[in-house]
Formats: C-alpha cells, structure tokens, sequence
C-alpha cells in the first residue's frame, strides 16, 4: 500500500475525512478515558481491594504506577513528536506496519503527536489532580508546610491538652485528623477554599508569609456540630440546646468555651520557648 | 502542519515536573505541577489545537 486511503475520501492535499474523523475520535477517546481512569481511582480509593496472592493497593501507588506511566509515554512520544517534519512525512507517503494493520506514515505521526500533546498530559493532569485532592487530607500532606508544624506536632503530642491533642490522643477522629475538622477548608473543600487553598501554596512556597500564621477564614462551627451535634453526650449538656441557634449561625463559637485548638500565637512566634518543640520535624 | 517543535518541548518540561510531584509530593513540587506544569500542558493544547485548525483551513477543511 503506497498511499493507503482511496481517492474517494482522500482531497487534493492528501488528508482524508477519516483522519478528521480519527481526529475527534482520539480527542473523544482521551475524554472518555481519563473519566474512566478517574472512576476507576475512586473505586480504588474507596477501600484496599486485593489482588491475587494479596496485594493491596492504596491510591497513592496506583496514581505513582499510571502516573509514571503517562509521564514516561508522554516524554517519549514528545521527543519524536519534536523530531518529525510533517510536510516531509507527507511527502515520502510512507506505511507504518503497526502489527496487526498498515496505516500512512502521516497518519501514524499525527495519532502519535495527538497521544503527545492532548491525551497523555490529559490523563497526566487528572492523575496528579486526583493526587493533590487525596493527598492533602492525610496529616502528612499538611505537616509538610513548615508552619503547619506547630499544629501537627501539638496534636500529636501526649500531654498537650488543646482541643486538637484531645481529639487525637483519644482517638475521637479516626484518620485524616487534620481534614475531619477543616473540612470546608483549603484544597480539601469548596471551590472558593480550593482557591484560598491555592493562594496559601502560593505564598508559602514564594516564602511571602511571617509567623506565627494567623488565619483569615473564621471557623465554622459545622465542622464540629457534623459530628457532635444531637448525640446524648452533647444533648445532656443544656448550655448546647439554649444556644444551638447561635452555634450553628456561628455567632457564638464552640472554642469560647473548650479552649484553644492549637498552640496559641505567642507559643508559634519565633524565638518564643515552646517555638523549637513545636517545630520539631516529624518522624 | 510543518513542526510541533516548540509544544514538544513545553510538554516534555510539563510531564517531568508533573512526574517530580506525582513520585515526591510536598508543597514545592506541588506548586511547580499547579503554577507551571497545567498551565504550560494548557499553553500546548492551544498551540497543538491552533496548528490543527490552521491545517484544516490550508486544506479547505
């Protein structure tokens, strides 16, 4: 096959309504792949499953292995993206033998660069996407920002008795402490605390920030009354019942009464003589 | 469509920086995927997608 496509579908320049067609097919197909892939994370990510003689998966392997594997396909499918002279691909009017059929050179060449630039950063984009969702609920996630180190280390932190350090000495939140309670916070929540939470990485990593940290946003006391509100232990308590109008308006907060729930702003001000506890790095 | 050289070469820089977050993540790498790596693979889709329409038109498309 010399030039491949009959003269039927084929224009004067040589493309073909097939491959406009083969064209938005891969586009389609890069759409309904990465929303797959995206289905099939979260499937994943519900719960371990296992495999065979009993590996398990946790989303953060399974976006390491698909995402190496876009990256690594992804650069090399570029590189030969960058090499090629398309007017010099159509002009040779070569066949490509991909195994099982023979497509035109030229074909080939405009699928290979097409999986380059729009399919594989696509699901690239989705699997580190998917990573920054998941990943900043783990306590891990938060700790990595220096100065978030003071509230992780209190937390963690046996004889600290802030409203923090209770909650996970006692186990009252079974993982992904830091989350639970700031759940309508940073890249974890809404769009508007995605983007608050975007802004943070912005300046922290640009180092346009003093300590100690002091937060704009005000708490919202839904994130404690999702899980303490109505239960025996809080209904018994008559204070709760008289004033749930104000808790859950927020015009009373629950910490006025239960005490701080991270170190306080002097402890984190630098050269302060809890600072260096508090900064100590995780193990 | 002559050459995709230069949305080759963005997109190589892109799927390393992405590749750095997705095996080491932290908030530098984090912020080089979020602030460089999309916005670059965003500026290469247009660039590819600006050369494709241009061809189609070249050929009457």
């Amino acid at each position: 096959m010399a030039s491949g496509n009959g003269p039927q579908d084929r224009d004067g320049d040589g493309i073909s309504r097939r491959e406009v067609l083969l064209t938005v097919g891969g586009v389609a197909a890069a759409v309904a792949a990465g929303a797959a892939a995206w289905g099939v994370l979260e499937f994943l990510v519900s719960k371990q499953h296992i495999v065979g003689g009993g590996l398990h998966f946790t989303y953060l392997q399974v976006v390491m292995v698909l995402g190496t594997l876009a990256c690594v396909l992804g650069v090399i499918l570029c590189i030969r993206t960058a090499r090629t002279r398309f007017d010099d691909v159509e002009a040779a009017r070569k066949d490509v033998n991909l195994g099982v059929a023979r497509v035109p050179a030229l074909v080939f060449s405009r699928l290979v660069a097409l999986m380059a630039l729009i399919v594989l950063p696509v699901g690239a984009v989705f699997l580190a996407n998917y990573h920054t969702f998941e990943g900043v609920h783990e306590v891990r996630a938060c700790a990595s920002c220096h100065v978030m180190l003071p509230m992780v280390n209190d937390m963690r932190d046996p004889a600290s008795e802030t409203l923090a350090a209770r909650h996970y000495k006692n186990k009252w939140v079974a993982k992904d402490q830091c989350y639970q309670c700031h759940s309508d916070y940073g890249l974890g929540g809404d769009l508007e605390a995605k983007m608050t939470g975007f802004r943070h990485l912005a300046r922290y990593t640009t180092r346009t920030y003093t300590e100690p940290i002091v937060g704009r946003v005000a708490f919202n006391n839904q994130n404690c009354l999702q899980c303490h509100e109505g239960t025996p232990k809080w209904v018994a308590v008559e204070p709760h019942v008289t004033a749930r109008e104000e808790l859950v308006t927020n015009q009373m907060k629950c910490i006025d009464c239960h005490g701080d729930p991270h170190p306080t702003a002097a402890q984190r001000t630098p050269g302060s003589s809890d600072y260096s506890r508090l900064m100590e790095r995780m193990k | 469509m002559r050459l995709l050289r230069w949305e080759a070469l963005c997109a190589i820089v892109a799927f390393a920086l992405t590749q750095v977050f997705i095996l080491v993540p932290g908030p530098y790498a984090m912020a080089l995927f979020t602030f460089i790596a999309q916005p670059l693979f965003a500026i290469v889709a247009i660039g590819y997608l600006l050369k494709v329409r241009a061809d189609l038109r070249k050929r009457g498309l």
